[in-house]
């Protein structure tokens, strides 16, 4: 969400609907309970090797932690994974992230590459229709970095010369 | 796909086929895309996850109804865009004032009293700008401010009353702000040398409250829309040229003032010659 999108809600109104939008989607910290054989830090080892292919690929921030926001909310509707898909599910969330947010994408090769064999580029394209489904085509998140921007452009921003409420009060 | 019954077809555009169908266990009318996966092999296309994503966000009332969002395109489709593209200008710094303001004027009356909760009705609240805009050549309430915004919709519309505006004692900033009582100035006044009918179409859109302004269903069978000129076809559409060559004059339509009591086919382009050009039904 961002305040020229909707140039004429009031700021409240879109802190609202971003916190609506992110309700919505149903997330939750009690998705390790739902993988016993997963331990937290697995997930920290995946975002860290997440971050390193983000890197390598020089993708924007949001494509990370968008990336981020599919696995967690994917990882909710799955259970009792095995860590051994935990690569795939993470490289195949940052695929699609890949494709809403860059301009140019990396391929499906490139995606499948960095995973160093582990998996091909078939496993991917499997995973990427069972995340799809799985996430209800919902791909719209609020992201840590798009709340910041958010905050940033409220703090910046003069809004009580342009309310009513200021000028009659 | 099985949830879906094909009626028939609307249109067919460079990325794919688009189908009405009903939703059979709903009853509901929708129109399906079918896109052509030529070369998967980067699995569902950006275009694809992009689209479902502007789709999501146009229902959950995020479009934003302006003449600065609406594109002629050069067979001559009209496009709604959304160039509220927020990331990509305010990473160069500055706001853009004057987009900001452009948006003022097509916000709805209920919306400037600062209404949190609204409908589809502010979007048609801008339609009736636009159109005004449109036969005017000007915008009809030019707003400096959120306040002057209101002035210019009350000096044309007039005071609001209870009566014509029911929903108004509810609204957070009733009450904030009183206005010198003045009569509506009628329509006319306003979009001097418009057709009457025109001047009725615009009537059922600049309606104070939300619910009575006329839908856009209904709107399409305002007698407007049969009357002279009709809607031209794609092809008559004056396009603006890049190469400095005049614009083709759009054929004088011929004086028809086709009855509304007809059957809305004996009225409308013929489908077959629309096949190629109805993309977006």
């Amino acid at each position: 969400s961002c305040l020229s999108c909707t140039g004429w809600d009031a700021v409240e109104d879109v802190l609202v609907n971003a916190a609506r939008g992110t309700q919505r989607l149903g997330h939750s910290l009690t998705f390790m309970q739902k993988h016993p054989k997963i331990q937290p830090q697995m997930r920290s080892i995946l975002l860290d090797w997440l971050i390193e292919v983000s890197e390598a690929y020089t993708l924007h921030r949001q494509t990370f932690y968008l990336a981020q926001d599919y696995f967690d909310r994917f990882m909710l509707t799955q259970k009792n994974l095995d860590k051994s898909v935990l690569q795939l599910i993470g490289v195949t969330c940052l695929f699609i992230a890949s494709k809403m947010e860059e301009a140019n994408p990396p391929k499906l090769s490139e995606m499948a590459c960095v995973t160093a064999g582990a998996f091909y580029e078939d496993e991917i394209l499997k995973m990427e229709l069972i995340i799809l489904q799985a996430l209800n085509w919902s791909l719209r998140s609020e992201t840590a970095l798009s709340w910041l921007r958010l905050f940033l452009q409220i703090a910046s921003m003069n809004v009580t010369s342009e309310l009513l409420e200021s000028q009659f009060p | 796909m099985e949830q879906y019954s094909i009626l028939g077809r609307i249109g067919e555009g460079a990325h794919g086929i688009v189908f009405k169908a009903k939703h059979v266990e709903t009853g509901e009318t929708v129109a399906l895309k079918k896109v052509a996966l030529r070369k998967l092999e980067d699995g569902i296309p950006n275009q694809a996850l992009r689209e479902i994503k502007a789709l999501q966000e146009i229902e959950d009332n995020q479009c934003d109804l302006k003449p600065a969002n609406l594109l002629i395109s050069s067979s001559g489709h009209l496009k709604i865009a959304d160039f509220g593209l927020a990331r990509l200008f305010s990473e160069q710094g500055e706001r853009l004032y004057s987009h900001q303001v452009a948006t003022r004027w097509y916000r709805a009356p209920e919306l400037l009293y600062g209404a949190r909760k609204y409908d589809e009705g502010v979007d048609l609240w801008a339609v009736g700008c636009i159109f005004g805009e449109l036969l005017n050549s000007s915008p009809l309430f030019p707003g400096e401010n959120d306040i002057e915004q209101l002035c210019c919709v009350l000096r044309v519309l007039g005071t609001p009353t209870q009566d014509t505006w029911p929903e108004i004692v509810e609204l957070p900033d009733y009450n904030k702000i009183t206005f010198k009582e003045n009569p509506a100035i009628p329509l006319e006044e306003i979009v001097p040398d418009t057709p009457p009918q025109a001047i009725s179409l615009l009537y059922k859109f600049l309606v104070y409250s939300s619910k009575q302004r006329c839908s856009a269903r209904r709107a399409l069978l305002h007698p407007y829309f049969f009357s002279s000129p009709l809607p031209a076809h794609h092809s008559e559409l004056p396009i603006p040229h890049l190469g400095g060559h005049p614009p083709r004059q759009r054929l004088q339509p011929p004086s028809l003032d086709l009855s509304v009591d007809l059957p809305l086919q004996n009225n409308v382009v013929d489908p077959t010659l629309l096949q190629g050009h109805a993309t977006c039904l």
